[in-house]
């Protein structure tokens, strides 16, 4: 080959190995970034853990003290402080279940009609509803308790299942109904004139197409039921009351027990984090749903 | 019985008419095919004979029965859509047995029947080895078919087919034309097929009903339409190289019946004349309607009813070749077969068929037709 030839061969491939070496450092920048991020998303709910193994003065140390025998008394406490906690640990995960499924169920049926059907001012609807998140939950929180008062509501698990459904169907709704308008109308149009009746077109078109989508709203739900603390706390006393809710008697005006307060945290932590490892691709196919169409 | 009758139908989107008052009547086993192009209503059209779409205004009647409120479930209508709309969940297997699996239809077909009768349609479509694949899996082709199979394994009265082949490659267009031709021999239904494509509705109709902007423009058989185009609209769309219209004024000469526009006058025959006198106004502003095969080329002996130009393309197709002749800044289309030697710039003289001619009044479009 002539020599003309033989430097643009080598200034080209200076080039590739320019590119190459591009990526690999931008690689590693976003690897970095991405680690920088993880830690301080992570460390508090680590710290929260960790502390809860450890007795009420490693958790004061400082410098911390990073190796330890970790020792279950502060769980042990746990129990002692707060005769409850096994009763409320049962009704959160009854009312977060059973106001997921309503939740689901009713708002499914919703966003349904929404994204199908032409009804007058469903537009007008669909706004409002969305308008319910606004407002942040506090402000409701007196109405509800004079409401629940009269009917007898305060301190039962029904109650805060309606609260819950309350505060988390326009969240449904509006996801839902991006997940039926990504489905095509022409397929369940296909299936009606092949003879399906309308139910029937529900039952085997649509929602098996909808599946990962109501998985990934239920998941949502889920997370902001087990969570939800405004309500559950002005609304139940002690029959009703959920973990998060019970989370305050760990604090007193005098002393604050850390320790004991970390265990009690990690009880209401770790479930939603098994739970999330769990479903984590069904969660993430959720976030990038409903946030294009909206 | 499956006659279908479309009864002054309208559709109306809010303020935009996709269909204006449109009558047609499909007899029993007909092939109707609707033609027209896109955004003409065809598809509506067919959405309001499935049920899907609301009618605004007028009645469709099935054998006497009106239907306009009757769900697309009871109307033992089956429809093939231009994208498939096969069910993406579930196999080409699945897909097929659906409309046997219905509610209304279970009764009838066991597990045996539904097998042996989705085999059967699979076998006719040559789609019985792709019977475990997934839709996402198939070539456009074999979609099609799938979504053919679908319609076809219940029997229906009626099948209606919305530009089945339109996303084809032109190759398997042509093969699948001629199966479809083949296929509606063999089904005792009334058919409705939509297409933008004339050489579908030339090839596979028995009645082709024309439609432009939701109105009908013509209804007759592929014969009639090509021979005798109702309109400049309908002259234009069937046949390619298009109709050549060339505008040209008539006038009468000792009880002789001419047109003339620039650079040729030529002598028209006693039908085009008495179709002049009888049309009741004085037309002299018309277009002539000559199809391009229609025209040839004067080996050099005089002629009178002879127009002479220049070669402005030629486009060798393989066994013919389309020249346009120029021809005082208007262009003709001619369609030559066999070997040629012409070449762009030289000389041409082009001698119509007379029989061919048709008249168009410039004024509305319509054919000069004896009253």
């Amino acid at each position: 080959m002539s020599y003309t030839m033989y430097k643009r061969t080598l200034n080209a491939n200076r080039e590739k190995v320019h590119i190459i070496a591009g990526k690999r450092l931008m690689n590693m920048v976003s690897m970095i970034a991405l680690l920088v991020a993880a830690i301080i998303a992570l460390f508090p709910i680590y710290w929260v853990i960790v502390s809860a193994f450890k007795t009420e003065k490693e958790v004061f140390i400082m410098p911390p003290v990073w190796i330890f025998v970790p020792t279950m008394q502060a769980f042990k406490k746990v129990f002692e402080m707060s005769s409850n906690f096994g009763r409320c640990m049962t009704n959160s995960i009854i009312v977060t279940v059973i106001s997921v499924i309503l939740t689901t169920i009713i708002g499914s049926m919703a966003a349904y009609g929404l994204a199908r059907f032409r009804l007058k001012g469903s537009k007008d609807i669909s706004f409002y509803m969305l308008s319910t998140r606004f407002a942040p939950a506090i402000g409701f929180v007196i109405p509800f308790y004079l409401i629940y008062m009269r009917f007898g509501l305060i301190d039962t698990r029904l109650g805060l299942i309606l609260a819950n459904i309350t505060i988390n169907l326009s969240f449904t709704v509006w996801m839902m109904k991006g997940v039926f308008e990504e489905i095509p109308v022409a397929l369940e149009e296909a299936a009606l004139i092949d003879g399906m009746p309308r139910f029937g077109v529900i039952r085997t078109i649509t929602l098996p197409l909808a599946r990962p989508g109501i998985v990934a709203t239920a998941i949502f739900s889920t997370i902001m039921c087990w969570n939800e603390f405004v309500f559950a706390f002005t609304l139940t006393q002690f029959n009703a009351r959920t973990l998060p809710a019970e989370m305050p008697r760990f604090l007193s005006a005098n002393n604050i027990q850390w320790d004991v307060l970390s265990a009690a945290g990690t009880l209401v932590i770790v479930p939603m984090l098994i739970f999330a490892f769990f479903v984590q691709r069904y969660l993430i196919r959720g976030l990038t749903l409903g946030a294009v169409k909206g | 019985m499956s006659k279908i009758f479309l009864e002054h139908v309208v559709k109306k989107y809010g303020y935009i008419t996709a269909l204006n008052d449109l009558s047609l009547e499909c007899q029993d086993r007909e092939f109707v095919v609707i033609l027209g192009p896109s955004g003409a209503g065809k598809t509506s059209t067919l959405r309001m004979i499935a049920g899907v779409e609301a009618i605004t205004s007028g009645n469709i009647w099935f054998d006497d029965q009106l239907v306009n409120e009757m769900p697309p479930g009871e109307r033992e209508t089956a429809m093939v859509f231009e994208n498939y709309n096969l069910y993406p969940h579930m196999t080409v297997f699945d897909n097929l047995a659906y409309p046997l699996r219905v509610p209304k239809r279970a009764a009838s077909y066991a597990k045996e029947d539904v097998t042996e009768q989705v085999h059967r349609i699979a076998n006719m479509l040559g789609i019985d080895t792709l019977l475990n694949r997934m839709p996402d899996q198939l070539s456009g082709g074999q979609k099609q078919r799938v979504s053919l199979g679908r319609a076809m394994v219940r029997m229906p009265k009626v099948f209606l087919l919305d530009e089945p082949i339109a996303h084809l490659d032109a190759k398997l267009r042509h093969q699948l034309r001629a199966e479809f031709k083949r296929l509606s021999r063999e089904f005792n239904s009334t058919i409705i097929y939509v297409t933008h494509d004339y050489k579908e509705a030339l090839s596979l109709g028995d009645k082709v009903a024309i439609i432009k902007k939701g109105e009908l423009q013509q209804v007759g058989t592929p014969e009639q339409i090509f021979s005798e185009p109702a309109n400049t609209f309908v002259a234009d769309m069937i046949g390619e190289p298009a109709m050549n219209l060339i505008p040209a004024k008539l006038l009468i000469e000792q009880e002789r019946l001419f047109c003339t526009a620039k650079g040729f006058k030529i002598e028209l025959g006693d039908y085009e004349r008495q179709a002049v006198l009888s049309c009741g106004k004085n037309v002299s502003q018309v277009y002539i309607g000559i199809r391009p095969m229609y025209l040839s080329i004067a080996n050099g002996s005089e002629n009178k009813d002879a127009i002479s130009g220049e070669i402005y393309i030629t486009e060798p197709l393989g066994y013919k070749t389309q020249i346009s002749v120029q021809i005082n800044k208007q262009l003709f289309y001619v369609i030559v077969t066999g070997d040629y030697s012409y070449s762009i710039g030289d000389k041409i003289v082009l001698i119509p068929n007379k029989q061919k001619i048709l008249l168009f009044d410039r004024e509305n479009g319509r054919r000069i037709t004896i009253v």
